[in-house]
């Protein structure tokens, strides 16, 4: 669960100050499927990087799993951020240098699990997402939407508590797109905690719950059925 | 800890294996050359005085030299010190050296006037046994004109090369050179004011200064213009076996107390100050050029990590991202920047041994003063090849850090 209270992200530059994410509070339920829509410049990106643990916010206070976020350190942020979350980025943020299968094991790694043990879930976590035939592709060697089932299956290998998607399927094609919100419908299905943000209103209803942005406050709550 | 270490080691052999060859080529090509910047230049510096002392053991005193004391003409008391030396297993060979100061003149008859002045120079008659001489200093080799001393032969006379014009062109009013002389001349021989005649067999050159000036005549006929009064060696210059400790050896000369006849002195010791001061200093200027070098390498591996680190900015955001530690993401960046330091500093030691230090012992540096050679022993390069690992950990590390450091967003978003 996200407990998000009075959040708050300014940005200043020069004298000029901007407020991308002014006084929000709302909670997140565990299993629920939050899309973030909003017109460009809305705020939806920051407010996802703020509850993501990417990024700090001004002022406010948010909540994951009952642990204050907002008043841990570096790299206890870093910690939790392995332990509990997982992320998708809009260009799939692949190490290049890493195969599909290197790239989804290194969380796993991370947490300490041998070389054997974590390519074993790493293998799961590619077959979950249909990669099973890529292993031991680098990621030049993978289309955008392969990319990005690789980017899915890192985020889910070490089961995270939630997954932040952002805008993951600004870079595909319609068909590719339909199997990437396909496999995070899969998750949610699952018990899998999502909040995601699109620009695309068609894909913002496939979630439980659409939240919607400007100017950085809530204009609307949807609940889908 | 130990985990972050794991994955720093996972991600840098990744790194390393998958990066493009070419630019991990270029960048061991890079370490290389800063390895051998780190030892050749300081090498020949310091190779410059470590020849010239070289060439003076190997071409004048050999390992161990007797010389008269400073208040005797000769070694006074000769016998007590021959009845030891003879007797040592460690002498391999030794010869002796019949020293008297002379002039040397070489057109005695082509003065016209009284006014004019004789092309000629002093320097030391030397009565040498040639055979004995050539053992222990190769003085044979150092013939750049003419023959060698024939142990026969009573016309004959060596010339050190210092003494000629054409070899040492000084003119000043302390020092004279003869301008005139060719090997087959007849040239005159001046000691204690008595006039003798022989023909110029060779000239030597030797480099050593000692020698250089120098006149050399086999001993019988030395034995005969000195005279038979003061007949006594004021050098004796032993080679000893392999492995012999010369100070060992000189120590059982003093043990037999014989250094009240003579001043017995190891090579190290004979070599005249100047030499040693020159060491000193050339060697304190090769630190100072290797301390530079040092810092040209650490920079080296500095821009190198930077530029690395900051073109991955975005996946160091990434990593971060996605829970891997800054100390795992410092250590691959320090293993990367090791793995390039090791294998430049590996290939710069194959090159320095396979090549350049056979190379110049082969062809040594042409100095007036020496044979210039390529200083580089194995401890000092395993020393240097050390300090530019250390140099790599501390120039990797400061970059990795400086990236790391940055908020994760940024790294991510690049701004």
């Amino acid at each position: 669960m996200i407990i998000v209270k009075n959040l708050f992200k300014k940005f200043i530059n020069g004298e000029t100050e901007l407020i991308a994410v002014n006084d929000l509070t709302f909670t997140v339920e565990t299993g629920e499927f939050l899309s973030i829509i909003g017109k460009s410049g809305s705020g939806k990106s920051t407010l996802l990087y703020q509850m993501g643990m990417l990024d700090h916010p001004t002022s406010g206070e948010i909540y994951i799993n009952d642990v204050k976020v907002t008043d841990l350190y570096a790299e206890e942020r870093t910690k939790f951020r392995l332990n509990n979350l997982g992320y998708v980025f809009q260009d799939y943020a692949l190490i290049p240098t890493l195969t599909a299968l290197e790239n989804v094991s290194l969380p796993v790694i991370m947490k300490g699990l041998n070389f054997t043990d974590a390519y074993t879930l790493g293998r799961r976590a590619l077959d979950k997402v249909g990669l099973e035939k890529k292993y031991n592709n680098l990621p030049n060697m993978l289309s955008g939407g392969e990319q990005q089932r690789v980017s899915i299956a890192r985020a889910i290998v070490n089961n995270p508590t939630i997954l932040f998607a952002d805008e993951p399927t600004a870079n595909l094609d319609s068909e590719t797109s339909k199997v990437v919100l396909e496999t995070f419908m899969d998750l949610n299905s699952n018990g899998q905690t999502i909040v995601m943000v699109t620009h695309e209103k068609e894909y913002a209803t496939i979630g439980n719950t659409t939240i919607e942005l400007k100017d950085g406050r809530i204009i609307r709550t949807l609940k889908n059925n | 800890m130990l985990n972050s270490i794991k994955v720093g080691f996972y991600l840098a052999i990744k790194d390393i294996t998958r990066a493009s060859k070419l630019t991990t080529l270029l960048i061991v090509f890079i370490m290389t050359l800063t390895f051998l910047n780190l030892t050749v230049g300081r090498g020949i510096l310091v190779g410059l005085p470590k020849g010239s002392t070289n060439v003076y053991d190997e071409r004048y005193s050999g390992d161990l030299i007797i010389s008269k004391l400073r208040k005797d003409s000769y070694i006074v008391n000769e016998q007590p010190i021959e009845d030891f030396y003879s007797k040592l297993p460690e002498v391999k060979y030794f010869t002796k050296r019949y020293l008297h100061s002379a002039t040397l003149t070489s057109d005695y008859e082509s003065r016209i006037k009284n006014s004019e002045v004789y092309d000629s120079t002093s320097g030391i008659l030397t009565g040498i046994n040639p055979i004995e001489e050539n053992k222990v200093t190769g003085l044979s080799k150092y013939v750049v004109e003419g023959t060698y001393l024939d142990p026969k032969d009573r016309e004959g006379i060596l010339v050190g090369a210092s003494m000629l014009f054409r070899y040492s062109p000084l003119d000043s009013p302390s020092e004279s050179t003869i301008k005139n002389l060719k090997v087959g001349d007849k040239v005159k021989l001046t000691i204690n004011n008595i006039d003798y005649y022989y023909f110029v067999r060779g000239v030597i050159k030797s480099k050593v200064s000692e020698i250089d000036r120098r006149i050399f005549i086999n001993i019988p006929e030395y034995k005969l213009i000195a005279g038979e009064k003061d007949f006594k060696p004021e050098e004796i210059s032993f080679i000893f076996h392999e492995g012999v400790n010369s100070i060992e050896v000189k120590n059982k000369f003093y043990a037999e107390g014989l250094h009240k006849y003579a001043k017995i002195q190891t090579a190290l010791e004979s070599q005249p100050k100047f030499l040693q001061d020159i060491g000193i200093t050339f060697d304190i200027l090769g630190n100072i050029l290797g301390g530079i070098g040092i810092v040209v390498a650490s920079v080296t591996v500095f821009i190198v990590i930077f530029v690395n680190a900051i073109t991955r900015r975005k996946f160091i955001g990434i990593l971060k991202a996605i829970g891997v530690t800054s100390i795992a993401i410092e250590v691959s960046y320090i293993l990367q920047a090791v793995f390039y330091a090791f294998f430049g500093s590996l290939i710069g030691m194959s090159i320095l041994y396979g090549f350049f230090v056979p190379y110049f012992d082969k062809n040594p540096i042409n100095f007036p003063f020496a044979d210039g050679i390529l200083f580089a022993p194995y401890l000092d390069s395993l020393y240097r090849f050390g300090i530019l690992i250390f140099a790599s950990i501390i120039s990797g590390y400061i970059p990795a850090r400086i990236v790391v450091q940055q908020k994760t967003l940024d790294a991510i978003l690049g701004r």
